[in-house]
């Protein structure tokens, strides 16, 4: 991609892509758990 | 390189008063000792996030980011990784824990968290000494960092740019402590990645986006485009986890997790972390990258260069000021967080939980205020001529304290076995390691951090094993529901 080998354009996105995975992972262990403790 | 305009100047007036301002605002808070240290624990999620991350991020991930990315090249993109998985972890691991301790053991500092978990001011008298002789080598280097790009940029002469950083940060943390350290810190960190993001968009529609930045790197070296490059698998990631991993053991960043409100406060900050520590440091990285496809190898011989010239020769006056700003603002914000740790670390348990135990708040508060001053002084004649020995000692001044905390703090929360000999082993454990390995330049796993952090983990639950346990009443307490739920009171 933009003419560049494999293990560098995954670079571009990989830090994006774990910042998701992160989010989501903060949500399920954080977020939602609280919720639930309050209900 | 640059020089004074009057948009420059007006903007940076502006800004200056502003963060004097605030601190004048914040006097209400620091009526108290609790309040100047933690701003009677009122922190919500916007307000953490942002002071941990002006914080953690000073003017070095601007310069110093941008310039590697300058001699790396589009393998710096993978630097981030690690972060972004670890920023939001360490958050998880020990933000409700200290918050916990703070609201129900009236701990106000770091040490002082070592000092209740322990039961004694051995281990907190360990990490406040550390804490001190390495705190002020590393403001020094903060300092000279944003003065050097507050000349380049600007053109005001060194030793004015350190006096103006110093006063103004003195001014606003003497006055409003804690408070005005996160306040000023939230629109530091907004002007930072403003800063951050514009010139990156800027730089990269400059060199025709992503693949024209690949096209003109493959012409100038094809390795610019190769991951890892020239780093190496074992620099590359090496390098990202040491950064990642170094927030878990900062007295400046944990300091400010004593003060959240509530438990609910810690998902919604790590979330606003994790995306700022991604545009911070995606763009900065990137900024570097992209001044090497534009300015080729001019800047080789000093690619710190590399972000300040970009910033003056892509962006009209105005936006310039702005960047010129948030180089500022990204130093006073560390600068901040950081004096009043090393500030606490003096007056509240080296002098009132060691030296006189009878002292008062109030005479405590006031020496945190002198010893403040004090710090600042040493901080800016420092500053004006760095001495070699000085700056040496910040070369380890991050690893040594990550070692001596992380440890003792980890298993203080998870380990109900931990004791105060197998603390203070593994205290005096991870210095000697980062020392020994740091003096001898001897190069062992990468970074002298993760050997330390290695033989620190190892040695407290060994020591734990076979030395006098905690009292049992007082364990079975602070691992109780009532007291992990905040119900508990000291």
């Amino acid at each position: 991609m933009f003419g560049t080998p494999w293990p560098t354009w995954l670079g571009w996105f990989l830090s994006p892509i774990l910042t998701v995975v992160m989010i989501f992972v903060v949500w399920l262990v954080e977020i939602r758990k609280n919720k639930k403790i309050e209900e | 390189m640059g020089s004074i305009t009057a948009t420059n100047l007006v903007v940076l007036i502006v800004y200056l008063l502003l963060m004097v301002g605030i601190g004048i605002y914040c006097r209400r808070y620091t009526t108290q000792l609790e309040g100047f240290f933690v701003g009677f624990r009122n922190l919500g999620p916007w307000l953490l996030a942002f002071t941990y991350f002006a914080t953690y991020y000073s003017s070095s991930v601007m310069i110093g980011n941008s310039g590697v990315g300058y001699k790396a090249g589009l393998a710096w993109f993978f630097m981030p990784i690690a972060q972004v998985l670890l920023i939001p972890i360490g958050l998880l691991l020990f933000a409700k824990a200290l918050m916990n301790a703070s609201k129900q053991m009236g701990v106000i500092t770091i040490p002082d968290y070592f000092r209740a978990r322990y039961k004694s001011t051995l281990p907190s008298g360990v990490l406040a000494l550390i804490m001190v002789v390495f705190l002020v080598p590393y403001m020094v280097a903060v300092t000279k960092g944003g003065a050097l790009a507050f000349e380049t940029l600007l053109g005001v002469p060194y030793k004015w740019a350190v006096v103006i950083i110093i006063v103004i940060t003195a001014a606003y943390s003497v006055v409003g402590g804690f408070m005005s350290g996160v306040i000023t810190d939230m629109i530091q960190g907004i002007i930072l990645l403003f800063g951050a993001v514009t010139i990156f968009i800027v730089s990269l529609s400059a060199a025709g986006g992503p693949a024209g930045v690949a096209m003109k790197l493959q012409a100038i070296d094809p390795q610019l485009i190769e991951t890892p490059g020239t780093l190496g698998w074992a620099g590359l990631l090496g390098f990202s986890f040491v950064f990642g991993i170094a927030p878990w053991g900062l007295p400046q960043l944990l300091q400010k997790t004593l003060a959240m409100k509530s438990r609910r406060v810690v998902g919604p900050s790590a979330i606003v972390v994790l995306l700022t520590a991604l545009f911070i440091l995606y763009t900065c990285n990137g900024s570097g990258i992209i001044a090497r496809a534009l300015f080729g190898n001019e800047f080789l011989e000093n690619p710190d260069y590399a972000f300040p010239v970009l910033v003056l020769r892509y962006l009209p006056p105005l936006m310039s000021a702005i960047l010129l700003t948030a180089v500022v603002a990204a130093v006073m914000s560390t600068l901040d967080g950081i004096l009043l740790v090393a500030a606490g670390a003096v007056s509240r348990d080296l002098y009132q939980q060691i030296i006189n135990k009878k002292a008062s708040d109030k005479s405590v508060l006031r020496l945190t205020w002198i010893i403040m001053l004090i710090l600042s002084v040493i901080t800016l004649f420092a500053a004006f001529k760095p001495p070699a020995m000085l700056l040496y000692l910040t070369a380890f001044s991050f690893s040594l304290m990550t070692a001596t905390i992380l440890a003792p703090m980890f298993f203080g929360i998870y380990y109900k076995k931990s004791t105060l000999a197998g603390c203070v082993a593994s205290q005096l454990v991870g210095i000697t390691v980062v020392l020994v390995l740091t003096l001898l330049k001897v190069k062992f796993l990468i970074h002298p951090l993760i050997p330390g952090l290695i033989a620190a983990l190892i040695t407290l639950p060994v020591v734990s094993s076979f030395t006098k346990k905690l009292p049992e009443d007082f364990v079975t307490r602070i691992f109780s529901n009532e007291y992990k739920q905040g119900k508990l009171t000291s």
